[in-house]
Parts: C-alpha cells; sequence; structure tokens
C-alpha cells in the first residue's frame, strides 16, 4: 500500500504530524497542570468559535503569499531568502502611499498593493541581477539585503513617516480610503483573501500550463537540461525574482491594510522566513503552500488560544512545527517501510 | 571442500524509487579464479558488485565470504576483508602522486604519528615490481595516462591485501592495446591466488580472459558457465536472446552529399596553459555520418560541447551551411537547424522529476503546434509526446509516467526522439548508446541511419570502436586534441589499426587530415 509515491508521500505527511503532535503532548505533560484540557485548546478551539476559525484565515493570507513568493523561487532552485525583507520593507511603501490622502476607496488600495509589488518585484531584481550575471550566491545576497533593507526601512519612518501621535517606531494611521474591506462578517476576513485565491490560480496555470511557468520547473529540476534545451536562464532568473518580489510585495501590502491601522513592525516580521517553511512544507506547489499556510496557522490560532486560557505559553507552538518540519524534510523517515512494501509489490513497471 | 571464497544467495535489490536492479541472484565465485560478470548495460552487473563490496546493500539474500554471511555496513569493512573494487570511474586525489594515493587512509607512520613518504614510496615500489607494473610512483596521478590511472587504482586495492578484486567496466578506457596488458597483468594476479571478478559487456575480452562467466540479463543470472562451455553466440543470446547485427550498410540508401551541412573551421582551446584542442577543422555534408573515434579525454568532450554552445573557444568559427554559428545563443543554434543528442544523458538529457511528454518537447517548446496564444497547448502535447512514444516504441506505462520510472535505454530513446523530431540539418550524437541495452542501442543506430538517408549531417563520437565503425561513413581520429587521422571509407579498417591512431603511435600526413574539411 506504500508503494504509491503519492500515497506514501501522504502517509509521510500524516505520521509526521502525528508524531509531532504525540511529542507536544509529552512536553505538555510535563509542563502543565491541565496538559489535557491544553491539548485539546490547542487542538480543536479554533473550531469552536466563527471568529476563532475567522483568525485562522486572516493569519494564513500573508503566510501564502510568502510562501508563494518563496516557492516560485525554490522551484527555480533558487535558495533566496529575501522575502522577509521585501516583507518588511514593503510595508513601508504601503504605509507611505497609504497615509496620503485618496479620494477613491476603491482605487487607493488597488493603487497601493500595485506600488508596492512593483517595488517588492525591482528589490528583488538586485540578488536576482547578481545571481543571473555573476552567479553570485542568492541565499547570501538575499540575506544581506534583508539587513540592508530593514535599516533603510528604519530611516525612512523616522525620518519621513515617523507618526505624530504616537512614539515609537509607526506611522500615521492610514487613510480609511486605503484600507481593505471585510468580506465576512463576523470575522475580519478581508478582501486581501480573494487576492489570495485569485493569485493561487494565476501562479499555478503560469507553472504548469505555461512556456514560462515550463522553463521554471525544467531550470529548477536540471539546469543543466535546461541550458542545453536553449533555455536562457539569465531572462528566467530575473523573471522569477521579479514575479517572486511582487508577490511578498503585494502580500505585505495586503497584510497591512487588512489586519493593521498603521505601520508598526519595528523589527523583520518573520512572515517571510515563514514563508520559506510554508514553500518546503507545500512542496513548493501554490495549492500545497495554501494547504501548509492553512495548516500551520490553524496549529498557531489553536496555541494562541490554549495560550490565553492555560498555563502554557504560545512558543510551544514552535515544538510542533519544528517536528513537522524535521520529518517531512527527512529523506529517510519511513523509507524502510517503503521499500518493504516496494519489494512485497515486486517493483514498479521497470523490471 | 568448498572451494568457494564468496557466495551469492537469492540476492534481490529494489532501490527505493521502485526500480528492481537484482532478483533472486545466486552466484559462487571460486578462489584463484577470474570469474566474469556480463550483461547488457542495467542488467544489474554493477548493483551486484556494490553489494558484495558493501556500497549497496541487499534487499533480501544473503552474502557468504570465506564460508561467514557477512553485512558489510560499507566500504571500508569490504576492504578490510580483502575485498577490493577498482570503479569505472576513477577515485584518486590527482594533486598526490601514484605513492601517496596508494598509501591514502593507511599510510605508513613515523613514531605513529607524522607521516612517513619514503616508506610509502618503497613500499609502492615494491609492490608496483611484485605484481608486474612498470610505474613511476612519485608521478603525480593528474599527469598519467588513463590506462596509467587503472594500475593505481589495482595497486590500491593490493596495497590494501585485497584477495577478491572487482574490475568494474575496466576496458572501457582503455585502447586495444591496453587491454592486452591489463589481462596479462590479470592472469598475473591469478596465478597469485587473487579471485577476479570482472564485469563487462564486451564478450570477446570476457571470452579471452575468464575462466567461468556469469551472464545476467534484466538483474536475474541466466546461469555460471565455464568458459570452455559457451560461445559469444550463446552468450549474446542470453543476453538479448538474439544475435546482433554487425553492419548497418545494408540499410544506408545512396545519398548524393552534395551540400556540405556542417563545416568546422580552426578550432582552438587552450585551458590553464593546456592545448586542449588545435586546429581542429572538419565537414559533414549533408546525408553522411561523420565519426569521431579516440580514447575518452582527447578533446572530444570540449569541442562538443563548444560547438553546441555550452562552453567557449578561444578560436574557431563553424557553419551550417553558409550561416555562421560561432557567437549565437544555444537557442538560436538549435534555431538554425542544430540538434545534439548529449553524452550524459542525466545531466543534459533529460530532467528528472519531469513526465516523459515534458522530456519530449524541451527543445522546441515553445513551437506553434504545442502552444496557445497564452497557456501551452497540452492536448498538442500529448498527440505529440504519444506519437514519439510509439513511433521510438518507448516503454512507459504513459506519457505522463515520471522519466526515471524509464530503464536507461527508454530514457535515451526519449533524448533521441526529441532530437530527432527537431528536423535538423545536423544531428550530433555524442556516445548515442553508452550505457544501455543492446536493443535500444540497436534502435537508436537504425534511427540515426534513417536520419542520414533522409540527408541529415551526422556527427557521431563514440569511445566505443565497434559504434563508430558499424554506423560512419567518414571516420576522424582525435589524439590529444588533434584530428590525427582521416579515412574516406569506414572499410577494410581493423581496430588494431584504428588502435594505434587512437594512441598516437600513428599520425597520417597533413594532406589526409586537411580532407577531413574538404572532402
Amino acid at each position: 500500500m506504500l508503494a504509491n509515491e503519492k500515497i506514501f508521500q501522504a502517509v509521510k505527511m500524516f505520521a509526521a504530524v502525528l508524531l509531532a503532535l504525540v511529542l507536544t503532548f509529552i512536553v505538555l505533560l510535563m509542563v502543565s497542570d491541565e496538559p489535557l484540557r491544553a491539548f485539546s485548546l490547542m487542538l480543536f478551539s479554533p473550531l469552536t468559535k466563527f471568529r476563532y476559525f475567522g483568525n485562522v484565515i486572516e493569519l494564513m493570507i500573508p503566510l501564502s503569499f510568502a510562501g508563494l513568493a518563496t516557492a516560485l523561487l525554490f522551484r527555480t532552485r533558487l535558495f533566496n531568502l529575501g522575502t522577509e525583507g521585501i516583507f518588511y520593507f514593503c510595508g513601508i511603501v504601503t504605509a507611505a502611499i497609504a497615509t496620503q490622502t485618496f479620494s477613491n476607496s476603491t482605487l487607493h488600495p488597488i493603487i497601493t498593493i500595485l506600488i508596492s509589488g512593483i517595488a517588492g518585484g525591482l528589490i528583488a531584481l538586485i540578488p536576482g541581477f547578481f545571481r543571473a550575471k555573476f552567479k553570485t550566491d542568492e541565499l547570501v545576497t538575499s540575506l544581506m539585503m534583508n539587513s540592508i533593507l530593514y535599516g533603510l526601512g528604519l530611516y525612512i519612518i523616522k525620518y519621513y513617516l515617523q507618526a505624530t501621535d504616537v512614539s515609537g517606531v509607526a506611522s500615521n494611521l492610514f487613510q480609511l480610503t486605503a484600507k481593505l474591506p471585510i468580506i465576512i462578517p463576523g470575522t475580519r476576513i478581508h478582501s486581501g483573501f480573494a487576492v489570495l485565491i485569485v493569485c493561487v490560480i494565476l501562479l499555478y496555470y503560469m507553472l504548469f500550463h505555461t512556456k514560462l511557468g515550463y522553463s521554471i520547473r525544467m531550470t529548477g529540476l536540471n539546469g543543466d537540461f535546461a541550458k542545453y534545451s536553449g533555455m536562457n536562464a539569465f531572462w528566467l532568473f530575473l523573471t522569477v525574482h521579479f514575479i517572486s518580489g511582487f508577490l511578498g510585495g503585494i502580500g505585505s501590502s495586503i497584510e497591512l491594510l487588512g489586519m493593521y491601522n498603521r505601520f508598526q513592525w519595528s523589527t523583520l516580521p518573520g512572515l517571510g522566513f515563514t514563508g520559506a517553511l510554508m514553500a518546503m512544507l507545500g512542496k513548493n506547489h501554490p495549492v500545497g503552500v495554501v494547504i501548509a499556510a492553512f495548516a500551520i496557522s490553524y496549529l498557531r490560532t489553536g496555541s494562541d488560544i490554549m495560550a490565553r486560557s492555560t498555563d502554557v505559553p504560545v512558543e510551544i507552538v514552535s515544538i510542533v512545527e519544528a517536528v513537522i518540519v524535521l520529518f517531512i524534510s527527512s529523506q529517510y523517515f519511513l523509507r524502510k517501510y517503503h521499500e518493504r512494501a516496494l519489494i512485497k509489490q515486486g517493483g514498479s513497471e521497470r523490471a | 571442500m568448498n572451494d568457494n571464497i564468496l557466495e551469492l544467495t537469492g540476492i534481490t535489490k529494489i532501490y527505493s524509487n521502485g526500480v528492481v536492479a537484482n532478483r533472486n541472484v545466486s552466484v559462487s565465485f571460486r578462489k584463484g579464479e577470474i570469474h566474469s560478470v556480463v550483461g547488457e548495460n542495467g542488467a544489474g552487473k554493477s548493483t551486484l558488485m556494490k553489494m558484495i563490496f558493501g556500497i549497496e546493500h541487499p534487499s533480501v539474500g544473503k552474502i557468504v565470504y570465506k564460508g561467514k554471511e557477512v553485512h558489510f555496513a560499507n566500504s571500508m569493512e569490504a576492504i578490510k576483508n580483502g575485498i577490493g573494487m577498482v570503479h569505472q570511474h576513477f577515485m584518486m586525489i590527482d594533486d598526490f602522486t601514484v605513492a601517496e594515493n596508494i598509501v591514502l587512509g593507511m599510510e605508513p607512520l613515523k613514531n605513529k604519528i607524522f607521516l612517513n613518504k619514503k616508506e610509502s614510496v618503497r613500499i609502492t615500489k615494491e609492490l608496483a615490481q611484485k605484481y608486474n607494473f612498470d610505474m613511476d610512483v612519485t608521478l603525480h596521478v593528474g599527469r598519467l595516462a588513463v590506462s596509467a590511472k587503472q594500475k593505481v587504482e589495482i595497486l590500491k586495492t593490493l596495497y590494501r591485501n585485497a584477495e577478491v578484486i572487482i574490475l568494474d567496466e575496466p576496458t572501457a578506457v582503455l585502447t586495444p592495446q591496453e587491454t592486452e596488458v591489463l589481462f596479462d597483468n590479470l592472469k598475473h594476479f591469478k596465478e597469485m591466488g587473487h579471485t577476479i571478478l570482472f564485469i563487462s559487456h564486451k564478450l570477446n575480452e570476457v571470452k579471452a580472459i575468464s575462466d567461468r562467466i556469469t551472464v545476467m540479463q534484466n538483474g536475474e543470472s541466466r546461469g555460471t558457465y565455464d568458459n570452455k562451455d559457451i560461445t559469444i553466440d550463446q552468450m549474446t543470446e542470453l543476453m538479448v536472446g538474439r544475435k546482433i547485427i554487425m553492419s548497418y550498410d545494408q540499410f544506408k540508401e545512396p545519398t548524393d552529399k552534395a551540400v556540405m551541412a556542417f563545416k568546422v573551421e580552426n578550432i582552438n582551446l587552450n585551458k590553464k596553459g593546456i592545448e586542449v584542442l588545435k586546429h581542429v577543422s572538419f565537414g559533414v555534408r549533408a546525408g553522411e555520418i561523420l565519426g569521431i573515434a579516440g580514447v575518452q579525454g582527447n578533446g572530444q568532450n570540449e569541442l562538443i560541447s563548444g560547438l553546441v554552445g555550452l562552453s567557449r573557444f578561444n578560436t574557431g568559427k563553424w557553419f551550417i551551411e553558409n550561416k555562421e554559428l560561432t557567437s549565437l545563443t544555444i537557442e538560436q543554434k538549435r534555431h538554425s537547424g542544430l540538434a545534439y543528442i548529449p553524452e550524459d544523458r542525466m545531466k543534459d538529457g533529460i530532467a528528472q522529476g519531469a513526465s516523459v511528454a515534458e522530456n519530449l518537447i524541451s527543445s522546441y517548446y515553445k513551437r506553434e503546434d504545442i502552444n496557445g496564444k497564452i497557456f501551452m497547448n497540452n492536448k498538442g502535447i500529448n498527440t505529440l509526446a504519444n506519437r514519439l512514444i510509439e513511433m521510438f516504441s518507448v516503454k512507459t506505462k504513459s506519457s505522463k509516467s515520471k522519466i526515471e520510472s524509464l530503464s536507461g535505454g527508454n530514457i535515451q530513446k526519449v533524448v533521441v526522439a526529441r532530437e530527432t523530431n527537431t528536423s535538423p540539418k545536423i544531428l550530433i550524437a555524442e556516445q548515442p548508446t553508452r550505457g544501455i541495452d543492446i536493443g535500444s542501442e540497436e534502435f537508436i543506430h537504425h534511427e540515426l541511419i534513417k536520419m542520414r538517408n533522409k540527408d541529415v549531417a551526422i556527427l557521431l563520437v563514440s569511445a566505443d570502436l565497434n559504434e563508430v565503425m558499424e554506423v560512419s561513413d567518414r571516420l576522424i581520429v582525435m589524439y590529444e586534441g588533434e584530428i590525427v587521422a582521416h579515412f574516406d571509407t569506414v572499410k577494410g579498417l581493423t581496430d588494431k589499426e584504428l588502435g594505434l591512431y587512437m594512441l598516437g603511435a600513428k599520425r597520417q600526413d597533413e594532406e589526409s587530415i586537411r580532407r577531413a574539411l574538404t572532402c
């Protein structure tokens, strides 16, 4: 039964989650006075109230955007972790536009989001260009870019966008015209969710049904093969970086316009790095990324609620996430069973 | 009573991707014999040997060595127990001397701490003399010829007191003359009590050297025979179930060869001060197959990789008909009518993880018949893929199967199908049948000849002498980056004679060589 690769992957995923939960429960037994209640709150509380479930979707939106941006890079086998810096910096771009007065409340968010996206794309082109032209390691440049963007962003906030009504790192309040409307009453789920769905569909079709997507996938699977086939890695790397940066930029903008009243990230928000986690768990597939983002959001929301009403700190969720990542990324986990199943079945088509 | 040094019983090996490399194989090896394991590439010989050597582990079955069941966790344990292996690809450090390479990991020490270089040299010299190897152990390995490197590899196993020596396709990189020397050495080892496991798919060599022969087919053993009890024809039949056609002449239709389809002028390449290619010029006419023969590593790789645009030359121009290709991108070269079957199909020829269909369209994925305005035309792709799969009888479950689920021969058919489907003017085929089964090999040869009959120019590079001689119309020989011989026809040529050119022992005059271009 484990012989089929897809089924095997699903079983592996399920086993990883199960093991992670068992381990979490053991930890809860050690640290909590009411482990059972904490555990069930963590697992089931998001389902108990409509508002809680809304929290899951709200959190899932930025995680998905970060995940999509990173997954596209990973697909092309570009190990770029720059989404973090782009998320932060495009938040500042968003703040700069969203605090301006504008008459039209339909156009205001659209323009803000688009400009943030383009800014994100242009920023991503920097490590993209160095990678394409000089074969500079994009991991190094993108991580350096994160620090640079953070420093630059902080400067801009402090000197140009600093709030007049509050102290600390913050911009002025966004204009009400710029805010994204809530689309599901009783929650804070905003129209950014619809944008996300559209982006996933577009990205899916782009990846699996266009020439660009084909060359992205072939380059990611085997760069030598892509070169041999006549594909132009230079333009491809630039294009992919731009699209990825664009996704990061609009994701950041949507998060701010949907969930915040002003820009107030005093440190890197961490969403970009979580995006790498989404990409990995979702196997760099657009739909997979969204599912992974949902699962992680669900866990995080659950632990949040648990932390509020029990003696267990919210950080417990990191244990679950870490264990899941470890098992899923492990090549050897369950491999023995897989092989044994193959032997029983007598091998696949190639005898 | 039992003189078997090594016994394999019921060995089955399944890789985690579901590929069955060996199925229920039982073989025993006697002490002091030369035992050949033959089979087509992909028949599971190498995997079997890797299991003996501890690199791979059997899924089922047991290995008994010197009367005891063994489970080598890795090759270190196999080596400790007296099993040595010489791999197809040498595992040595080029910047070390011969002596240093031989003692690597088991160096004689001074005061138990410091390396004793003098002692290393003395020991390795002695070792070389004892086994009739004539070599200077103080030379750096990187400067040695391939055959000498192989000797170093063999000495390495002997230094580690190998009683059983596994040689995986040792003759693939050797000229006929060098092969003879190797065989003399092997016979000498046998007299000294070593057991030799000789892996090959060249039957005449197997016949010449073995005491006993085990034939493998499709991961299974087809039996072990005394050399005298089996003929080459019988071996072939066991391996493939039919006889091989040795000449393709009857399939070649007359072509007028009027057009000079592909012309290469004065290619030079200098890498780190070494002249890799020197004044290489030749031409291929539409409707003929020009073979390039030569021992591997004499500049063929660099020549082809530069011509197709994967790397650069220092000087030189090349043309398709009258269009200069020299500074075009790979995509433009392909547009101009260049197709290329690469030597390393897993590295350049396919993308693992992609489907058979996706691998069948890469060279022309922008073409109109498989693209709509925005989206690729999946229907068109599938129709095309299925047509190619049928035309080339690629054995696959469907066009959507992952390419790596296919056997080596079928993967190569995918590459050949794709490249011939680009309607090229010049097809460069680099080792097009290396490492695949004889059935696919024959099929691919026929395809090449079909292309030739349709007035395509074909440049065939191969280290397999039989291949270039069977398929080519004309032939050039490369040695140390130069064309050293040109033959208008392959008729009447012997592999002995070619071997002399390939080794650099003989060289034609400039006039004859120049005819490679003007012919």
